[in-house]
């Protein structure tokens, strides 16, 4: 393994290979960074001109636009509220409020950093440990699956903010839209009104972009009719825009790095779930063991860190069901299994054993990637950043343009915008109503998923749903899942007597 | 993006073409480039077969082939912008029996394939039943009599509610007439690992995913859908040999608007059997683990009607006109 990790290392430590990962980088986050062009696009769009070249060319250049992508995105989520992919949906939350607050400068850069650890990390435990994370992934079932997304749910409380019920009516919201399209079970449409492109789900980029970008526009046109501030920031803070994270701010997020970093890895490794749900995992869980939970959803550096390091820390993990069991668990891996298969590099138990030298020099370029991305990072942040500097009567039209172009962009599909300018109006009316929208995003994300899991669990468990107690990895979430939300029903119970006793006694006195 | 790209490909691609195209016969076809219309987004095996095909187009057309990605509503989209397209040879679809004839019969939408006339079967995948090693199960005829001694007792998953894999299933089933609980999952990926990690006994898949956990000894082969035996399971006996009325591949195929005039699908279907040959392109479906599997356009009718009428039996209540 060794023998073959050290001429992996050697056969990628040449100019061409490590340009084409800087490339792929630099054309990953521009894609990333722009909303609607998403990393699966620019996937999907190079992953032909990968068939002519030599594997340690075509593959690292992937990588690069793979890591580069799901960085990218982080950028416009924290900047104008646009998360460029869905990735970065749990960026927004902080992301935006810390920008707003004259400090995009720090989120930008605790992102950069986060990302990389979180990335670094997973590559660095799937070069090491490969064989035996796949014996691991072989061993998932769906009732696990489904141990995992009912504790996702939980994550609804974290992202509530100051009123649960609120949140959960978000949540509700979110999982009847994502029940729209055709039943999986059955194949019959539900909710599609008789219309074809409905018939297929809603799809959640244009949700995404309608429910955080164009919802901001609207408020945007509103301010700017009613107070007089020229840019989003107040201009007293511009300055401070640009400045770093310090030292004290980076050992505060730590912990959350690396507890998005675990998380993350190992969500990489359960197929099926992906970036956007553990990227809002590991924020709900850097925010229930956090100092100072009381700052998340209000400009939390430690929130931008968990999600950064929780989505990025996928990545790398994903590698581990696609390279072992030829089993991608998303789109972005699918494109990967093809580039792989068109090199020859045929993913199965024996890649590793037919393809050691090409297989560790492909995974040392992963971890390098991550240097690089450093690098990349910290050329594009400073251009990116400018955009604070424009003011908002030049900035709502460049958004606007943005979410409209790069909704239709998905599918090239005129139906999206229709669905982006809806859930505009959505999204508009819930942060009018002060509606937490990332509940919603994250019941869309589950809703139908968990229902897949659910029936099939079913269909194991013969009708029953108590095989979720039998199947350790399952069990182990399940009372997870008892435990928070037992936790949570109390504290709200608690929180309310104590109001009450707090209001009777401003009465009385 | 991917509008601009084709679009500036396409400008690119006329005028280099203006220098060498050369006068085709009197059918005067094709007079522009054609496009290949790819109901699925970048990156898929759909895809990567579009691909293969358009990269050596050069070749064997006067005009080149311009790859379309049209995605959406479950290839609905695709399939609808071909069925409305000019009927004039320039708008064809990359469609496979899936879509084109599965799909319109079990769903609500607005194409058939009737709507559509077969150019040419490129190639078809064989769907590799097989049994997760520790099952116990070695054999079709031991897994129909466990079946029959114990009704549902074993599962089979599959990529989804009248998928690849499912359909070849139910013909299994119908005819053995056993009772079987099936696993619908989100697609091939899952429906293995579904197998492999024990959540299913039996599953089945393309030959490029199984093959590998075939070598690795995790899955035993059972069967193969196709006509005759597949070259890389020598062993493993066809669903016919084994006494069963049915045979079943998933193909990839050409297909045009229905008024097309039967010569220029003629001359198309001739162009792509000349095409099928490229080494090239030969080479780069056999990277992918598929093979070419060609009919002419009358032999790729005759296929479809066969199908057709496969379905109507099967299907049964399902089945929508």
């Amino acid at each position: 393994m060794f023998a073959d990790m050290y001429q992996g290392l050697l056969s990628i430590l040449n100019f061409p290979t490590l340009g084409m990962v800087t490339l792929g980088l630099i054309t990953g986050s521009f894609f990333g960074a722009l909303p609607g062009l998403t990393t699966t696009m620019a996937m999907g769009l190079f992953v032909p001109v990968t068939f002519f070249m030599k594997p340690l060319l075509g593959i690292p250049f992937l990588i690069g636009l793979y890591k580069g992508g799901i960085y990218g995105g982080s950028i416009p989520a924290i900047l104008i509220s646009t998360p460029g992919t869905g990735a970065a949906a749990a960026t927004v939350i902080d992301g935006y409020e810390l920008t707003k607050q004259g400090k995009a400068g720090k989120a930008l850069k605790m992102a950069k950093y986060a990302s990389t650890i979180g990335d670094t990390f997973s590559d660095l435990i799937v070069l090491f440990i490969l064989g035996f994370l796949g014996t691991l992934a072989s061993s998932i079932g769906v009732v696990d699956i489904l141990g995992i997304l009912l504790f996702s749910f939980t994550i609804v409380a974290a992202v509530s903010g100051d009123s649960l019920i609120k949140g959960v009516i978000s949540a509700c919201l979110g999982l009847l839209f994502s029940l729209v399209g055709m039943d999986i079970f059955t194949g019959i449409p539900r909710f599609a009104f008789g219309s074809v492109n409905l018939m297929g789900g809603i799809s959640f980029i244009p949700l995404l972009i309608g429910l955080f970008a164009m919802s901001e526009v609207l408020i945007l046109i509103e301010e700017q009719y009613s107070i007089k501030q020229k840019f989003i920031v107040k201009v007293k803070d511009i300055k401070k825009s640009f400045s770093k994270v310090s030292k004290k701010e980076f050992l505060e997020c730590l912990p959350a790095i690396f507890k998005g970093s675990v998380l993350g890895s190992f969500i990489g490794i359960v197929p099926g779930i992906g970036q956007p749900i553990a990227a809002f995992l590991s924020y709900g869980i850097a925010k229930n063991t956090s100092k100072h939970p009381e700052k998340f959803g209000k400009g939390s550096l430690e929130g931008v860190a968990a999600a950064e390091s929780g989505n990025n820390a996928v990545n790398g993990a994903t590698f581990v069901p696609l390279l072992t069991l030829g089993i991608p668990g998303d789109v972005v891996t699918a494109i990967m299994l093809g580039a792989f298969i068109a090199q020859g590099l045929r993913p199965g138990p024996a890649l590793m054993q037919n393809y050691g030298v090409e297989m560790y020099g492909i995974l040392i370029a992963m971890v390098l990637a991550n240097l690089l991305l450093v690098g990349v990072a910290t050329l594009l942040i400073p251009l990116y950043q400018r955009l604070v500097l424009i003011s908002k009567s030049m900035l709502i039209p460049i958004i606007l343009a943005l979410a409209v172009v790069g909704t239709f962009a998905v599918n090239n599909s005129s139906f999206d915008l229709l669905v982006m300018f809806v859930f505009g109006l959505v999204g508009y009316t819930m942060k009018k109503y002060n509606f937490p929208l990332a509940p919603m995003v994250i019941l869309f994300l589950l809703g139908k998923r968990t229902e897949r899991a659910l029936g099939q669990t079913l269909i194991k468990g013969r009708g029953s749903l108590m095989i979720l107690f039998k199947e350790p990895v399952a069990a182990f979430f399940v009372v997870l899942t008892i435990i928070i939300l037992l936790f949570t029903i109390i504290k709200s119970i608690y929180d309310y007597r104590k109001k009450r006793t707090e209001n009777s006694n401003s009465i009385s006195s | 993006m991917r509008k601009l790209l084709s679009v500036s490909l396409l400008a690119l691609i006329l005028i280099m073409s203006t220098g060498f195209s050369f006068a085709a016969d009197d059918l005067n076809f094709p007079t522009r480039p054609i496009e290949l219309v790819i109901p699925f987004g970048p990156g898929g095996s759909h895809d990567m077969h579009a691909r293969a095909i358009t990269s050596v187009a050069s070749s064997y057309f006067s005009k080149p082939i311009i790859p379309v990605l049209k995605p959406g509503a479950s290839a609905a989209v695709g399939s609808m912008y071909v069925k409305n397209a000019n009927p004039d040879g320039h708008t064809l679809l990359f469609g496979h029996n899936g879509v084109n004839i599965i799909a319109p019969h079990v769903r609500d939408v607005a194409y058939s394939i009737e709507d559509f006339k077969p150019v040419a079967q490129i190639n078809y995948g064989t769907v590799i039943f097989f049994a997760r090693a520790d099952s116990g199960i070695t054999s079709i005829e031991q897994l129909v009599s466990e079946l029959k001694e114990d009704p549902g007792s074993l599962t089979f998953a599959s990529s989804g509610i009248w998928g690849a894999l499912h359909i070849p299933w139910k013909l299994f089933v119908e005819d053995a007439g056993i009772e079987m609980s099936h696993l619908p999952t989100a697609g091939g990926g899952p429906a293995m690992q579904a197998v492999l990690s024990g959540d299913a006994e039996i599953g089945a898949g393309f030959p490029p995913q199984s093959l590998p956990h075939i070598e690795s000894g995790k899955i035993i082969p059972l069967a193969v859908t196709s006509e005759t035996r597949i070259d890389e399971l020598p062993d493993t006996p066809t669903f016919m040999e084994l006494g069963y009325d049915f045979s079943w591949q998933m193909w990839r195929g050409v297909l045009a608007p229905k008024d097309t005039p039967d010569e220029i699908v003629a001359y198309l279907s001739d162009r792509f059997e000349e095409l099928v040959k490229d080494p090239s392109f030969v080479s780069m479906l056999g990277r992918m683990g598929e093979r070419v599997n060609f009919l002419d356009h009358e032999e790729f009718a005759e296929q479809i009607e066969k199908e057709k009428a496969m379905y109507r039996r099967l299907l049964g209540q399902y089945y929508k006109d």
